[in-house]
């Protein structure tokens, strides 16, 4: 391995507890899918991405997943000072990755110690309805701890400015290929929402980044931590994604979920019964609860659309921003429909 | 040295070959390989100076004689298809260019990847794995490792030593989701790994 990466590499290990394997099998390249360092000249693609390894122990099984990038890349430099400080706090300790973050000349490396365990993406396959409808109620209300927990000791999202739905959702909504009169009605489903306070997110809490490791719910991938603060996003997200594994093993949805969060079917029940209580936990009105809930699927799907990801990957977010759409110019209350028991007016 | 055709940063990503090697000094690398080839292109911002030889020219590497810290061969079956009398003559000459913690890279299209044969082409033209070990050793390599380079040439997205439960759980990592994806991890788990990936790669060092 070369020096400089030999050196970052074995601190971080030493942080953790272990030391740099000497054996080349035991080192995987994966997700190599950027120069170290970044060029300096502007090229077509998201240059930043590093690469990544997989470690192994001797015995051939895993033990550290490792992020490299650029020493100059401020994200990655960022997700491990983010992980360093939620992990002062002993109430969430267990629930986030044991990692270590360093750098040397031209790399920096995150090495987080390989959780055992199950993703939730694989346990989603033998769940029942009620069984899944718990465990996002769980991982979102443990997400919740970790975003309060992150407002009081992260310096930079102390943020006092409150999330203006329509200010933040105009520019994603603008990008997102739907017909003006779906345009108009996403758009004044944001005005209704106004403002909310802000609360940090994990922001890519999907059933891939979540394992169940002997009984704890544990978290994976902070790099986005933060970075989005609308309320209800990571709720909305999972709950979403989580339907598509339930019902499909994540290959997508026949019926838009915006179709099962309006009807009468167990999913249905049981992802308004998870959005109600994360919009409740936020003190947030039905007005509130609806704009969070587009706000969601537009900059989810604009998300997709700014990376320049494939139109198979990005068409199931854009159906569902367009369903939800559909909702809001059907005439329907969709606060009636999806959030009864929230409060109308702001206290 | 021609001028390299440099496009994404997937392709630019194959620079990254570096971190993974351990030449003890990066001040010249050498880049035996067809003018398509990028390899030369991508290995510059790691060394001070890289140069691209054709492979008619290889056996004039001997004159950089004890100064050079890579020696790659890059495409091996499109340097000399099937011709192995040209890999000994290019890995001793590389051999001779090296100085000492240098080390050679070697890749080449793995002739046993399944969708080959599916495709009606088979290994003929192709070198194995243990020939170019073996041609690295002959030339006097004390340490040598190899790995699977998946996808083959260009953008190499996944670099996995030739160890059984390495290539296990990078299947287990990088689950394909396309119908015969899914069957990958077993066929890893039952010791098919060689299967899996359409390149390899060898390595020498002194």
């Amino acid at each position: 391995m070369n020096q400089a990466l030999a050196i970052a590499l074995g601190d971080a290990l030493h942080q953790l507890g272990d030391e740099l394997p000497t054996d080349w099998r035991r080192i995987v390249m994966i997700k190599n899918d950027g120069p170290i360092p970044v060029p300096p000249h502007p090229v077509i693609g998201d240059a930043g991405r590093g690469f990544n390894l997989l470690l192994l122990t001797a015995e051939g099984e895993p033990a550290y997943y490792v992020r490299c990038r650029d020493a100059g890349d401020s994200m990655a430099a960022r997700e491990a000072e983010v992980l360093r400080l939620l992990s002062e706090s002993p109430g969430i300790r267990s629930h986030l990755p044991e990692s270590a973050g360093t750098r040397a000349d031209g790399i920096q490396v995150l090495a987080t110690r390989y959780m055992s365990g199950q993703l939730f993406a694989h346990l989603l396959r033998k769940m029942s309805h009620d069984e899944w409808r718990d465990a996002v109620l769980d991982v979102t209300d443990l997400v919740t701890e970790i975003g309060r927990t992150g407002q009081a000791g992260i310096p930079d999202l102390a943020g006092a400015e409150p999330f203006d739905f329509w200010r933040e959702g105009e520019e994603p909504l603008a990008l997102l290929p739907m017909s003006s009169e779906q345009i108009a009605a996403s758009g004044a489903a944001l005005r209704a929402a106004g403002t909310a306070p802000r609360f940090p997110q994990h922001g890519d809490l999907w059933p891939g980044n979540v394992v169940r490791d002997r009984g704890i719910w544990r978290f994976l991938d902070f790099d986005l931590f933060g970075r989005v603060e609308a309320p209800l996003f990571d709720a909305c997200h999972l709950t979403y994604t989580s339907t598509e594994y339930l019902l499909s093993g994540g290959h997508g949805l026949d019926t838009p979920w915006v179709k099962h969060l309006e009807g009468h079917d167990i999913v249905g029940r049981g992802g308004r019964e998870i959005l109600r209580r994360n919009a409740s936990a936020h003190g947030l009105t039905a007005d509130q609860a609806v704009g969070a809930l587009v706000y969601y699927l537009v900059e989810a799907t604009a998300r997709l659309l700014r990376k320049g990801a494939q139109s198979d990957v990005w068409r199931g977010p854009l159906a569902e921003a367009a369903a939800a759409a559909d909702l809001l110019r059907s005439g329907a209350d969709p606060r009636q429909i999806l959030f009864p028991e929230l409060r109308r007016e702001r206290t | 040295m021609t001028e390299e055709v440099i496009s994404s940063p997937p392709v630019l990503a194959a620079g990254n070959w570096v971190w993974l090697l351990a030449p003890q000094r990066q001040d010249k690398a050498v880049v035996i390989a067809p003018e398509q080839d990028a390899l030369a292109g991508v290995l510059a911002p790691h060394f001070g100076e890289v140069a691209r030889v054709a492979p008619g020219e290889a056996g004039s590497l001997a004159n950089a004689n004890d100064s050079v810290d890579l020696v790659a061969i890059s495409r091996l079956e499109d340097c000399a298809p099937g011709d192995l009398r040209w890999l000994e003559m290019a890995v001793a000459e590389g051999r001779r260019a090296l100085r000492n913690g240098g080390c050679a890279l070697v890749t080449f299209v793995n002739p046993y990847w399944a969708r080959r044969y599916l495709r009606g082409w088979g290994p003929d033209r192709l070198v194995s794995r243990s020939r170019v070990m073996g041609t690295l050793e002959g030339a006097g390599f004390s340490r040598l490792a190899s790995y699977y380079i998946q996808p083959f040439p260009e953008a190499a997205s996944s670099i996995i030593p030739i160890w059984g439960p390495a290539a296990v759980h990078h299947e287990r990592m990088e689950h394909m989701s396309s119908a015969l994806g899914r069957y990958r991890p077993l066929v890893a788990r039952l010791g098919g790994h060689a299967l899996l990936y359409p390149g390899c790669a060898c390595v020498g060092y002194l």
